[in-house]
Order: structure tokens, then C-alpha cells, then sequence
């Protein structure tokens, strides 16, 4: 009997859990309802690490999740009249305003800090004057292309390129004011583009600008040893590990995937732009480098990097039809991968040298493995190269 | 169909066991489906969902037959999103449901109110105990990361992959007042009004996900919303993001309207991090689309992050974060490290290290809030109970009987 009154007891104490649970189910979906509530007062310091965060605390920097990514950032003394900030400075920028007449003409400013960029000053010119569809110059007009400016206390380059015919939409001309600085390991520029006949009005205060604009020193937490080549060199902004002020790392330590080195490599201090950094010698003291690195996203193009690389060795740039004669497919397990391979001269002493070049596309980030040094010794080890990126468990 | 018979058929020992069969095949085929839909989409679609759809089923087993060596094209996340949703497979809810059923039927039939039974009785709770707080914790738990590099302190966690668009009132000199709007009431893109705010807001487009770019002021794109920095960027809308280590950027067009006409459109979107101010008479507000913050009565400040490797080598041996927690309302200041296996556990939430910055200077800890983490213990215990009264009881009755015989 008893049994019998428990039975019809259970029925409704097991409906009574059911109904909790979808209460409770009601309640968890109460997230998706509008909120109001108060908060301390809280407010973002102006930045110019490109990481502006909306009510204070810090970003996630990279907009597809990871680490935030690292800028080396500049000090702004005196943001020139009617320059506002860019809502979408974009990638690898420092700083980035909009300026715009009553008419509407905007014309962009972008500071952008690049590692390296030793040597391609005329590819740089170059591709200035093919974005304002100009013939391209040679080196002997180099010199004549740009003027000294004062940038931040020290001399820079000021280069500008103006259109002759109307090139934005077909309708204005374009002009695009470069200065430029090399500070430690980066190259600094300051690109001033848009209508013509704007950013000559804007010119006055683009020279004012740069004058104004100093270098932030590098924020080393407490207790960090004090970093190799030291000088200055460009304020930590958020994540990645990028430092400025020409440190190195020494072999061995970072963050690194795991590889197997070939024989004859020889592992050495990186730049901390770097993954990794090797040396193999050859015959008569020949020596080639093997550098790797990664970047968020394409990296800037595959056809960007490799005119980069070409520029390095003397070598005008390649649009994409030129690109596939020096490049192919490279075999690798589940990821896309290209080999590029081109030989040139150095631009120090004009000796035979090659690059070759893998480039590895995976989980939105691309690694770079540049073999670049004596031609008959890149030779020897390009083989060694590609079993090097095979052997890389990303 | 009588009653009993369903009654039966829910009850019935064979019902229990297919139950048991199908879960096994499903966690095979949601296990396998992972590779090409991603974690997020292969959870909806084969663990929190009553069925599984035909073309997600397709994915996991075009995935199967690569395994043997057969090669059919492997589905995209994409195309699983477009098909339309015709269920050939029992789902997580559908076993779970199935089986909670299953078990409170067959306690039902078997009840008995003896001491030899309720060993068993007990065992059979215990799993329902443990079924039902898996339904709380997947229904309750929320997941939640907080960033904060050395030197900062922070009152609040985020859901990233959850956007909301936040109008805060500037106006107080004391406070900011906060108006979350989350993502779904956005996706509606329907009427909104709030008590909090002296305006109303339409929802012209809501992009679940978006690439934002910086508009060419002599082009011919129009521009998403002419107000705040609308007319300096073209929007377009993306394919929804599967893998891992990428999430959606959402956007959102506005229009703005108070009883004396519109305000205005505006644009926001995880692209643009700085807020855009909206004034209204003499109130000020701010407007973002960010990842949905939840925030805290108290700060956790980063201290430091460590990261130590095994001398001479570039293995991990530890990271950890020395964090300080200030929960002024209490007074209470203390300091505390986390590390792997070793969480805080702190106001209702538990804080676990989960990443950090490249540069060893951040921390990313894992926050988890979960009100029911406590019932899987109790139902481990309950059925443990159970099943060890049951063991005994039979060891029991056998020496009883082999003394007797």
C-alpha cells in the first residue's frame, strides 16, 4: 500500500523536476535580453598603439582572436587642425588620421613602422610612382627624388610623388608624400596620400606634424634586463613580443615551433621579429642566412614579401605573371605552401647571390623560411631547406 | 497505442541499451565531424540540438570514409549552414531526453518500497541527478575570458564570440550607466526602447559577421550611416567564421530617433574599438559593438605572468599568473596564483590560466561560472552509494546462503 502511495508520489516529484529545469533553462535565457546596469566611471588614455579600447581595459588587438598584436608606438606633440583619427587605421599602423575639406576631399596620413626595408629605397620610390601611375626611375635619379626633413630631431627623407593625370576614380589627381626614417631596425614612414592639390594644402602641417612627433621609449617591465643595441628604439605597445631598440635574441630561446635543423645549420641570435635564425658556411668562406618568421593574416601578400626579398638582391619587382615563373607549389601535408627561387647580386658588392624562398599559409597566420646568401651555396641547400619546412609541426 | 504500452516501451531495459548504442555512434561521428565544421558548429549541430541534420551526418561520415581510404569531396562549415536542416540522427538533447525518460519510467515500474531495492533506487537517482545537472550545466554554465597584461586591473570578463551593443551614459559625473544589447535582439533587426535611454533604436542591418574597410570619399560605395564615423567606412558582410582560432566581427547600422525626430544612422562594429558620441538634449552616450562584457563587484589585477620552461630547452614547465583580487565592498584585499590544475575560485566563478600574450607580459584566464558544478559530484556519490549497497547486499545474501546450505 505503501509502495502503491510512493508510486503515484513519484510522478508528479519527477514532472516537478522537468518543470525546474525548463525554469531554469527560461532564466539562463535571460542573456539574451537588454541590460541596463551602472559601472565605475571608466575611460580610455589616448593611444597611438592602434589599440584605442572602448570604456577603458585593454583590447584583444587582432580582430580573429590570438594574442593582441605588437606596435611600436609614437608620441603625438600636436595633432595638426581638422586631422581626426581613423576609425580603421588598418594593419602594421602606429597612428592613422582622416583630414577633409568642406567639399569633402579626404586625404589619409598613415604612420607605419617597418622592420628593416634596408636597401629597396628605389623599389619603395618606385611603387609610389606606379600608384601615382608614373614611369618608374632608375638609380641614378634616386637622389633627385626626395629632400631632407626633420623628423622627431632627426633627418629624414621626404619624398613626393604627384600624379600628372587623373588617377583617384577617375576623376583627380593624386599625391602622396612619403617621409621617411630609419631608426635601429625599423624603418619609419610617415605617408601622407590623397587629391592633389589637398595634400599640397596639408603639406605645411604634415612637416608640422612630423616635427612634433617623438619616438616612445621602450617600457621594459620590472626586473627585464636591459635590451641589446638599447637606443631609443620604439615603445612596447600591446602582446606579440616585439621589441624595438635593435635587441636580438639569442638562439634557444622564444617562443619556437618545434623542427628539426639540418645538418651545417647553425642556429644564431634573431631579431626579435624573427622565430628563428640560422648561418651555414660554404667554401671560401661563403655564407647564406635562413631566417623565419610569421605573421598574423597573408603577412602583407605573398607578392609583396617577394619583392621585398628581390629588392634585397638588386632586383626590380614582379607583378603576379612574374611571380609564377619564379614560384611553385611546395609539397606540404595538409597546407598550402609556395617555393619562390630568383638569384641576383648583393647590393653591397654586387656578388652572385640567390634567394630561396617558402612561404606556408596555415591557421590564418604565414610563416616565411628565406634562404638568402652565395648563389652556388643557396644552391647546395635548398634541398636542405624544404626538408627543414617539412620537418615543422606548426 | 495504449497508454501502458508507452509506458512500457519507456520503461523497457532494450530501450536503455539502443539508447547507450546510438550515443556511442554519435560521439563517433561528432567527434569526426569536428575536422571539417569546427568545434562550435559540430557541438550545436550533434550535441545540443534533439536531431542531427543530414548534411552535418554527411560531413562526419564523407570524413569517416577518407579515414578508410575512400575519398568523396569534404563538406565545408558553409554548406552545412545553408542546407536545410532534415533530421537523420538522434542528437544530444534527443538521447539525453530519451533516456532521462527511460530511467525515471523504468523507477517508476520497478519501484519498490523495500530495503533490497533501494540500493538499486538509489543508483538510478544518482543518474538522473546526473543527467539533469548536465542539462543545468550546459543550460546555466557560462564561459567567459578575461585579458588583463601586468600592471592592470580589471572588473570585467568577456564573452567572445557573443557581440552587444553598448549605449553608455557619460553624463554622470559618479557612474556610467550601461544599456547591453546583445546580439540576437540585434539580429531582429526590429524596434528598440529601453527605459534608460530618451531615444529609441531601429536596427537597420545587423552582419553576424564583417570586413570594414576605410571608404574612398570620392567613390561611389555608399556609406553604411552618415552619422559618428558611418560615412568613413564601407562594410561588407562575411561567410560566418568555423575555425577555431578566428571569430566573427559583427556590425551593426542604427537609426536613432527621439520625439523630436531621428537622430541619425549609425554605424558600430568590432572593427571600430573607440566608442562614437551620441548627444540627446544635455545627456551624453557612447555607442560600441564589443564582446559581451560581464562585469564584476570586485577587480582582479595582473601582478605578474610567468612563463618557465626546463632549463635548456623550449619545453613549458608552468605558466602562471600572480593576480591581486580588491573587492572593495568588502574590504577584502588578497593575492593568489593561478596555474594549470590550480584555478581561483572567487565571488561564484572559477578564474583558470588559459593563454597569454606572446610577449609574456598578459594573461588570458578562463572564467567559469557554473551553478550547478556541484551536482555531478552529488550524483557520483548517490550512485556510487547505490551501487556499492547493492554489491553488498548480493555478498551478503551469498555467504548466507553458503553457511546455510
Amino acid at each position: 500500500m505503501l509502495g502503491v502511495m510512493f508510486k503515484s508520489f513519484l510522478l508528479p516529484l519527477h514532472t516537478a523536476i522537468g518543470v525546474t529545469v525548463f525554469l531554469l533553462g527560461a532564466v539562463a535565457l535571460r542573456a539574451g535580453k537588454i541590460e541596463v546596469y551602472e559601472i565605475p566611471k571608466e575611460h580610455a588614455g589616448h593611444s597611438h598603439s592602434g589599440n584605442s579600447n572602448p570604456h577603458g581595459g585593454t583590447s584583444e588587438g587582432s580582430p580573429h582572436g590570438g594574442a593582441p598584436m605588437a606596435q611600436p608606438s609614437i608620441k603625438v606633440g600636436k595633432q595638426p587642425e581638422g586631422w581626426r583619427e581613423n576609425p580603421t587605421p588598418g594593419a602594421m599602423r602606429a597612428a592613422s588620421y582622416l583630414v577633409s575639406n568642406a567639399e569633402g576631399t579626404e586625404a589619409e596620413m598613415a604612420v607605419i613602422p617597418m622592420p628593416g626595408m634596408a636597401n629597396i629605397e628605389l623599389q619603395l620610390v618606385n611603387m609610389w610612382r606606379e600608384q601615382a601611375k608614373l614611369p618608374a626611375i632608375t638609380e641614378a635619379d634616386l637622389g633627385t627624388q626626395s629632400t631632407a626633413v626633420t623628423i622627431a630631431g632627426e633627418q629624414g627623407k621626404l619624398f613626393d610623388v604627384a600624379s600628372t593625370e587623373a588617377v583617384l576614380g577617375g576623376k583627380y589627381k593624386a599625391r602622396i608624400l612619403v617621409a621617411m626614417l630609419k631608426r635601429d631596425d625599423f624603418t619609419w614612414f610617415f605617408k601622407l596620400t590623397g587629391e592633389d592639390a589637398f595634400v599640397a594644402s596639408q603639406k605645411a602641417n604634415f612637416l608640422s606634424y612630423l616635427k612634433d612627433v617623438s619616438f616612445e621609449a621602450p617600457q621594459l617591465p620590472a626586473g627585464h634586463p636591459p635590451m641589446a643595441g638599447g637606443g631609443g628604439g620604439m615603445g612596447m605597445g600591446m602582446g606579440q613580443g616585439m621589441m624595438g631598440g635593435g635587441a636580438t635574441v639569442p638562439p634557444g630561446t622564444g617562443d619556437q615551433p618545434k623542427w628539426t635543423i639540418p645538418a651545417g645549420w647553425t642556429e644564431i641570435a634573431r631579431s626579435p621579429f624573427l622565430v628563428g635564425k640560422f648561418q651555414v658556411t660554404g667554401d671560401g668562406g661563403a655564407k647564406a642566412d635562413i631566417n623565419v618568421s610569421m605573421s598574423a593574416g597573408d603577412g602583407g601578400g605573398l607578392l609583396a614579401n617577394v619583392n621585398r626579398w628581390r629588392g634585397q638582391l638588386s632586383l626590380g619587382s614582379v607583378d603576379e605573371a612574374g611571380l609564377q615563373k619564379i614560384s611553385a607549389p611546395l609539397e606540404l601535408a595538409g597546407l598550402k605552401a609556395t617555393l619562390v627561387d630568383f638569384a641576383g647580386e648583393g647590393a653591397e658588392n654586387g656578388n652572385a647571390m640567390r634567394c630561396v624562398g617558402a612561404i606556408v599559409s596555415q591557421s590564418g597566420q604565414t610563416w616565411f623560411f628565406k634562404l638568402l646568401g652565395d648563389a652556388t651555396l643557396v644552391a647546395r641547400e635548398k634541398e636542405a631547406l624544404v626538408t627543414f619546412v617539412r620537418s615543422v609541426k606548426f | 497505442m495504449s497508454l501502458d504500452k508507452i509506458f512500457e516501451f519507456f520503461a523497457s531495459l532494450k530501450l536503455a541499451v539502443w539508447v547507450l548504442c546510438l550515443s556511442l555512434v554519435l560521439v563517433f561521428f561528432g567527434t569526426l565531424a569536428q575536422e571539417p565544421l569546427g568545434l562550435y558548429l559540430t557541438q550545436e549541430r550533434f550535441f545540443q540540438s534533439f536531431f542531427v541534420d543530414y548534411a552535418s551526418m554527411a560531413a562526419a561520415v564523407k570524413k569517416t570514409l577518407q579515414m578508410v581510404g575512400v575519398y568523396l569531396p569534404p563538406s565545408t562549415a558553409e554548406q552545412v549552414l545553408a542546407a536545410p536542416r532534415i533530421p537523420v540522427f538522434p542528437g544530444g538533447y534527443g538521447l539525453g531526453f530519451v533516456f532521462l525518460l527511460n530511467l525515471i519510467a523504468s523507477q517508476i515500474k520497478t519501484f519498490e518500497l523495500s530495503w533490497n531495492k533501494l540500493a538499486l533506487q538509489a543508483a538510478h537517482v544518482g543518474l538522473i541527478l546526473l543527467l539533469v545537472g548536465q542539462l543545468l550545466t550546459d543550460m546555466l554554465a557560462l564561459e567567459s575570458t578575461m585579458h588583463i597584461r601586468e600592471g592592470q586591473a580589471k572588473n570585467f570578463s568577456e564573452l567572445d564570440r557573443f557581440a552587444e551593443l553598448a549605449v553608455v551614459e557619460v553624463t554622470n559625473p559618479e557612474f556610467d550607466r550601461v544599456t547591453s544589447i546583445p546580439e540576437n535582439v540585434l539580429a531582429k533587426e526590429g524596434e528598440i526602447t529601453s527605459e534608460s535611454l530618451p531615444f529609441k533604436i531601429r536596427v537597420n542591418k545587423f552582419y553576424a559577421n564583417s570586413e570594414v574597410t576605410n571608404r574612398d570619399p570620392n567613390g561611389t560605395i555608399q556609406p553604411p550611416a552618415m552619422q559618428g564615423l558611418g560615412p568613413q567606412v564601407t562594410v561588407r558582410e562575411m561567410a560566418p567564421e568555423t575555425q577555431m582560432d578566428r571569430r566573427n566581427m559583427p556590425s551593426v547600422t542604427i537609426e536613432a530617433s527621439s520625439a523630436d525626430g531621428s537622430l541619425g544612422t549609425w554605424f558600430a562594429s568590432f572593427w571600430i574599438q573607440k566608442p562614437q558620441t551620441l548627444k540627446v538634449g544635455d545627456r551624453e552616450f557612447e555607442i560600441s559593438l564589443r564582446p559581451k562584457r560581464l562585469y564584476k563587484p570586485y577587480t582582479i589585477e595582473l601582478i605578474d605572468f610567468r612563463h618557465d620552461k626546463y632549463p635548456g630547452t623550449e619545453i613549458p614547465k608552468d605558466f602562471s599568473s600572480m593576480v591581486r583580487v580588491v573587492n572593495l565592498a568588502t574590504g577584502e584585499t588578497r593575492e593568489t596564483r593561478i596555474y594549470m590544475n590550480n584555478p581561483l575560485r572567487y565571488g561564484g566563478e572559477t578564474y583558470y590560466q588559459a593563454s597569454y600574450d606572446k610577449d609574456d607580459q598578459g594573461t588570458v584566464l578562463q572564467v567559469v561560472r557554473n551553478p550547478g558544478w556541484l551536482t555531478p559530484y552529488l550524483a557520483c556519490v548517490v550512485v556510487s552509494v547505490g551501487l556499492l549497497g547493492q554489491f553488498l547486499m548480493h555478498l551478503v545474501g551469498f555467504f548466507t546462503r553458503r553457511r546455510n546450505a
